[in-house]
């Protein structure tokens, strides 16, 4: 770097400034009837490569929030910041777009192309990249997503986990710098979870892809760095994960839950288990559990030996 | 006495006119008694989806039979309408098929396609309505203004006031939040007590199969490759993992308890039962 610092690394990767958003509702001809109020001052800062999850009840305001940061919704009052860029002035539009994509819920309406191949090739083919580097970002985005060899097969033939690689794949093509996922693997069997999550994570990793993870599954959030949890249009917590749900009453308040492994950490800590907050994975709360494990019994053995100590000076 | 419904050998190719026909289910029995609370599980593909159309007569089998109470659904005298009122199928994102202005229209409109007189369509969707959850106060409500949890009862209800003795759901739960999510499966398990309504779910939860359902079937590649009481069927990890499945979530929690050599047992179905199995291995 130069003598300049690079401002963009500064900067909020995406900024919600005192965000509120309104649907408008119309009658049969034509006229506003009435505004819902979806989203009330909402401000939030997502930095650069966060891994984000979105909590909330039915209704809460996560889609409408996501649908902000690529620009297919447009604040009624205040600001939405991309990389620094209001989205209200983005010109053209498809830059956001291209940076921020979103992958829906449902893995048979994104499906656009008959083969695999043509359907990641259409996002970047759309926004003009050359025929090479189009066959180029096609091969490698396979590639990333392990589906090289399905590249000829119809969309239609693959799992639900596959298709929705696919569409991973198909943002990836255009290189963005940022993925939303609206409650992408709710349809998804536990493996095609499980292959799902490990994708995102992995570019998450790899690549710095920032990504906002809106799910109803708290296992999910807790492998987060960053929890944001929303109620009635409203953010109101935000934190990591082990924060948000070591707030066990709150949460309950808003309609959520604790992740499986917390809230077994915390029903054996009521019953008297020394097990420390902030449990979130199975595998945390199966090591701190043999911890305690094996202090007891090299307890029970120094007991023992104590008590045939004692036998022995009676004998 | 002979099942309530019962698959006898029963395979479905979408191309059986092939020169080797693909089957989605393949050579699948199995019979439901009256009163079960069934989950079934399979990964996508798995033939789920297939397998429950023929319990409702959506779909007639390639090969093998259907019995309804011991007689075959594709003899001469049978009718399908028998099997389409004893048995309701609710599609996933049933909701989106909600369209009059009030709840109890919208659930009138079964019954009212059944002919029925117009006091007897009512009093059946009111006693649907209460069925899952609603009061009065909520008859003249329009469906839209709901929470999508009570939106998904809402038209759940509309398949009840048929009067079905069983109800297969796909997914009922898929997109709900958390509440939304236990308030549902509270709701059908209190049909099912209550009511003896039998219930056939099919999940993609193994936490919500092993709190909530007595029996799991679960499906790999067109077959049944498990059929038995939850915890039996939770304790074959391996298979279960080779077919794209998993164990519930606490149970997952005694597993790796045990590779620490911790000598718990490991086929807890839900927290509190992990919690006792726990608490029983270390205060002795
Ligand atoms: N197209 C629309 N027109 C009118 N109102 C809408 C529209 N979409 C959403 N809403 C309303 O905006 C509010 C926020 O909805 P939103 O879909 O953002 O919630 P959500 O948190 O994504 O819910 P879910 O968990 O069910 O997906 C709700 O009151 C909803 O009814
Ligand atoms: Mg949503």
């Amino acid at each position: 770097m130069g003598m300049f610092s690079d401002p963009s690394r500064n900067m909020s990767f995406i900024e919600f400034r005192n965000v509120s958003y309104d649907y408008t509702e119309y009658g049969t001809d034509d006229t506003e009837i009435s505004a819902v109020r979806a989203l009330t001052d909402v401000t939030l800062d997502v930095k650069e490569g966060d891994f984000v999850a979105v909590l909330g009840h039915n209704g809460s305001g996560k889609s409408t929030m996501i649908k902000h940061i690529n620009a297919i919704l447009f604040p009624t009052e205040g600001t939405v910041l991309l990389t620094g860029r209001d989205t209200k002035e983005a010109d053209p539009v498809w830059e956001i777009r291209r940076d921020a994509g979103m992958i829906f819920q449902n893995p048979d309406n994104q499906i656009i192309g008959t083969s695999v191949e043509e359907d990641v090739a259409f996002g970047p083919e759309n926004m003009g990249v050359p025929t090479e580097e189009l066959e180029k970002r096609v091969e490698e985005t396979l590639e990333r997503v392990g589906l090289t060899a399905y590249r000829l097969r119809s969309p239609n033939q693959l799992s639900g986990g596959q298709k929705q690689r696919v569409a991973i794949a198909g943002l990836l093509a255009m290189r963005p710098k940022c993925i939303l996922m609206d409650e992408a693997t709710a349809m998804l069997d536990p493996e095609g979870r499980k292959e799902v999550l490990e994708i995102v994570h992995e570019l998450n990793k790899t690549e710095g892809i920032t990504v906002l993870l809106v799910t109803h599954n708290m296992e999910e959030a807790a492998g987060a760095d960053r929890v944001i949890v929303m109620d009635k249009g409203r953010v109101v917590m935000t934190g990591t994960p082990k924060e948000i749900f070591s707030r066990t009453d709150e949460l309950v308040g808003y309609g959520l839950t604790l992740p499986d492994a917390t809230l077994l950490a915390n029903e054996l800590r009521e019953a008297g288990l020394p097990i420390p907050a902030g449990i979130l994975t199975e595998e945390e709360l199966a090591e701190e559990l043999s911890k305690i494990y094996r202090a007891q019994k090299d307890g029970a053995s120094i007991e023992k030996k104590e008590s045939r100590g004692q036998e022995d000076d009676i004998l | 006495m002979s099942a309530f419904l019962e698959l006898k050998n029963v395979s479905y190719s979408y191309d059986p006119q092939a020169k080797e026909p693909r089957w989605a289910v393949k050579d699948v029995s199995l019979s439901i008694e009256e009163g079960e609370f069934i989950a079934l599980i399979g990964h996508t593909g798995s033939g789920k989806s297939t397998l429950i159309q023929f319990f409702d007569g959506l779909l007639a089998p390639t090969e093998g039979q259907v019995l309804f109470q011991g007689q075959d659904t594709r003899e001469k005298g049978f009718s399908m309408k028998t099997l389409r009122q004893n048995v309701g199928l609710v599609f996933q994102y049933p909701e989106h098929q909600l369209f009059e202005m009030t709840l109890l229209k919208d659930v009138c409109y079964g019954p009212k396609n059944l002919k029925l007189p117009k006091e007897e369509q009512e009093a059946r969707a009111k006693e649907a309505l209460q069925l899952v959850g609603f009061t009065e106060n909520d008859f003249d409500r329009s469906p839209f203004d709901l929470s999508g949890g009570r939106k998904r009862r809402a038209a759940i209800a509309g398949v009840l006031a048929m009067k079905p003795r069983m109800l297969i759901l796909d997914e009922p739960a898929a997109g709900l939040d958390p509440k939304g999510r236990t308030d549902l499966l509270e709701m059908l398990t209190k049909l099912n007590r209550e009511n003896h309504t039998t219930i056939l779910m099919v999940t993609h939860s193994m936490e919500d199969a092993a709190r909530y359902a007595g029996r799991v079937l679960a499906m790999n590649k067109g077959k049944l490759v498990a059929d038995g009481p939850t915890r039996e069927v939770f304790t074959h990890f391996d298979e279960l993992q080779e077919s794209g499945l998993s164990v519930p979530e606490p149970a997952i929690a005694l597993r790796a308890m045990k590779e620490r050599g911790i000598p718990v047992r490991t086929d807890a179905l839900t927290t509190e039962e992990a919690r006792d199995e726990i608490l029983r291995v270390f205060q002795k």
